[in-house]
């Protein structure tokens, strides 16, 4: 009944095996329930997870249930946080991806506001720009729904 | 969305259709009458597969047409197969000349930002860029077309088997990874004018930004209590609400965002009774200093005086507990007035802040058939009669 020390092997999708202890990769709800169901599960494959994301899902694993031992400050937790998502886009939705498939609350939850945080304050052109999003209204109904919002664009 | 008016008309009269002619020779003309003329560039009519084109399933057949929409192949018919490609120069000619005719097509383009030209081209680039790309790799693989879309399943997923050019559904960004949960969850985060802007982007955000349970988020983080007082929604100018009508959050959000509210600790002489948001729903707007940070009931006077106190043009706020701990003091301070038939005065400098329970006064002057505690800000008041 070592907890602490029993580890788990995850294998991605690339086939990279990461060896994790399960205290710590319980924080995914998908993992712990299959560890739950299948006592002495020794690897688990997670085919919708390449190797260099599930890296940094276990990266914040690791830091964020150091946190129940070793408690932090807001400020350094949120230090820890930003510098976690100074990460390219492709990487970030791949993390949200992850997040989502392995049910890490939490990670979802930082990784969609980070994402929400690149819309914040810009005009629907630029949105588009940023994320590589083609614009399907015909003329007609951007016109329509540039009326039905055009409240917030007066001070 | 059908067009209006004629286009083979609006087309014929360009001069742009005439150049069309001259080079192409294409029943371009008929088919935009045959078909939905306003959606020559962008309806639906075009069912084909830049799925098929990018997984490379049905490649014989697109080695022989070059192009993957059948309504641009009937378009391109009588071309050599070298000037359908979409990497040739005759081939971007054409959906130049598609385009340039569409617009003058539709004069309210003309008007509009050019945002709706810069898509196009953006779109257009894409494409041609992708195809390509995909001559370039044997492998007719995905990856490198969809920078960023790793599995072929979110990929196909997301493939409508609808002609990008014709609807739009080039969208290899990094959002088609996500499910609409997460994006919803994504535009949860967002605050009134950026979820606005974001319905503004393409289809998809617009349908899941407009979604109720966002905007009623929104409304209730402005003002708390506005679910359990539905009697306060009459109250807000503009916003014609009637018990029975669909309500719609989204249509509310507007006006809460213009109104202002302020908070302020509400005593009676010496004594605390709780904290207060004051939301102005009419008359004079407030000034920034208008209504003090803690509000003193010094005075109560006879709730029948209030027809003649209240000024015409004050300013009318509705003053909802702060939060849930403040309620008790909230109602208490409504019975007390209640019960003495008086409304409460405070006194600011030359402000007269008053306090209204639910009287005859409020039902039939103000209009408020709720049990919440309404108040007029005014700068002077007529001497009694």
């Amino acid at each position: 009944m070592n907890n602490t020390s029993k580890t788990v092997k995850l294998v991605s999708s690339d086939n990279e095996i990461f060896e994790i202890e399960t205290s710590i990769i319980s924080l995914s709800e998908t993992i712990k329930n299959v560890l739950e169901d299948t006592e002495d599960t020794e690897s688990i494959p997670l085919p919708n997870v390449e190797g260099r994301i599930l890296a940094k899902v276990i990266e914040y694993c690791r830091y964020h249930s150091l946190l129940k031992t070793i408690p932090q400050s807001e400020e350094d937790i949120e230090r820890w946080d930003r510098e976690f998502l100074n990460i390219d886009q492709p990487t970030l939705f791949h993390l949200i991806l992850a997040a989502n498939y392995l049910d890490i609350k939490s990670l979802l939850d930082l990784t969609c506001k980070r994402v929400a945080d690149m819309i914040k304050g810009k005009k629907p052109e630029e949105i588009r720009k940023e994320f590589n999003i083609v614009n399907d209204f015909t003329p007609e109904e951007e016109e329509e729904v540039r009326r039905e919002n055009a409240w917030c664009e007066d001070p | 969305m059908g067009g209006s008016g004629n286009p083979t008309t609006s087309v014929e009269n360009s001069p742009i259709d005439e150049m069309t002619n001259d080079v192409d020779g294409v029943e371009e003309r008929e088919t935009m009458e045959v078909e939905n003329p306003s959606g020559v560039l962008c309806s639906g009519l075009c069912k084909s597969s830049i799925y098929n084109w990018v997984n490379g399933l049905e490649s014989e057949r697109l080695k022989e047409s070059n192009i993957c929409c059948p309504h641009r192949m009937k378009l391109l018919g009588d071309k050599a197969s070298s000037e359908r490609s979409p990497d040739s120069v005759p081939y971007l000619l054409f959906e130049l000349r598609m385009l340039i005719s569409y617009i003058s097509s539709k004069p309210v383009l003309c008007r509009g930002s050019a945002s709706f030209i810069r898509d196009r081209l953006r779109t257009l680039i894409a494409f041609s860029s992708a195809f390509v790309e995909r001559e370039r790799s044997c492998a007719y693989s995905t990856d490198v077309l969809l920078e960023g879309v790793q599995s072929r399943e979110v990929f196909d997923s997301f493939q409508k088997d609808v002609c990008p050019l014709c609807c739009g559904y080039f969208n290899f960004g990094p959002f088609n990874l996500l499910p609409d949960e997460i994006l919803k969850q994504i535009l949860s985060f967002l605050d009134g004018p950026d979820l606005a802007r974001a319905r503004r982007v393409c289809r998809k955000w617009n349908n899941l930004a407009n979604d109720g349970s966002l905007w009623k988020e929104l409304c209730i983080r402005k003002w708390r209590t506005l679910e359990m007082d539905v009697h306060v929604w009459k109250l807000l100018q503009g916003y014609n609400w009637r018990p029975g009508e669909t309500f719609c959050w989204q249509h509310l959000y507007p006006f809460l965002y213009r109104q202002k509210s302020v908070r302020c600790r509400l005593q009676k002489t010496g004594r605390f009774i709780c904290y207060l948001i004051a939301h102005q729903y009419d008359g004079t707007p407030l000034g920034a200093t208008d209504l003090p940070q803690t509000l003193i009931v010094e005075r109560r006077f006879n709730v029948s005086h209030l027809e003649n106190f209240v000024l015409e043009d004050s300013a009318r706020v509705y003053f909802e507990p702060e939060t849930e701990m403040d309620s008790d003091g909230y109602y208490a301070f409504i019975d007390y007035l209640i019960q003495r038939n008086r409304a409460g005065l405070a006194l600011e400098g030359d402000r007269r802040i008053i306090f209204i329970p639910p009287c005859e006064y409020s039902r039939n002057v103000l209009g408020y058939n709720g049990n919440g505690l309404l108040g007029i800000v005014q700068h002077s008041y007529p001497p009694l009669s």
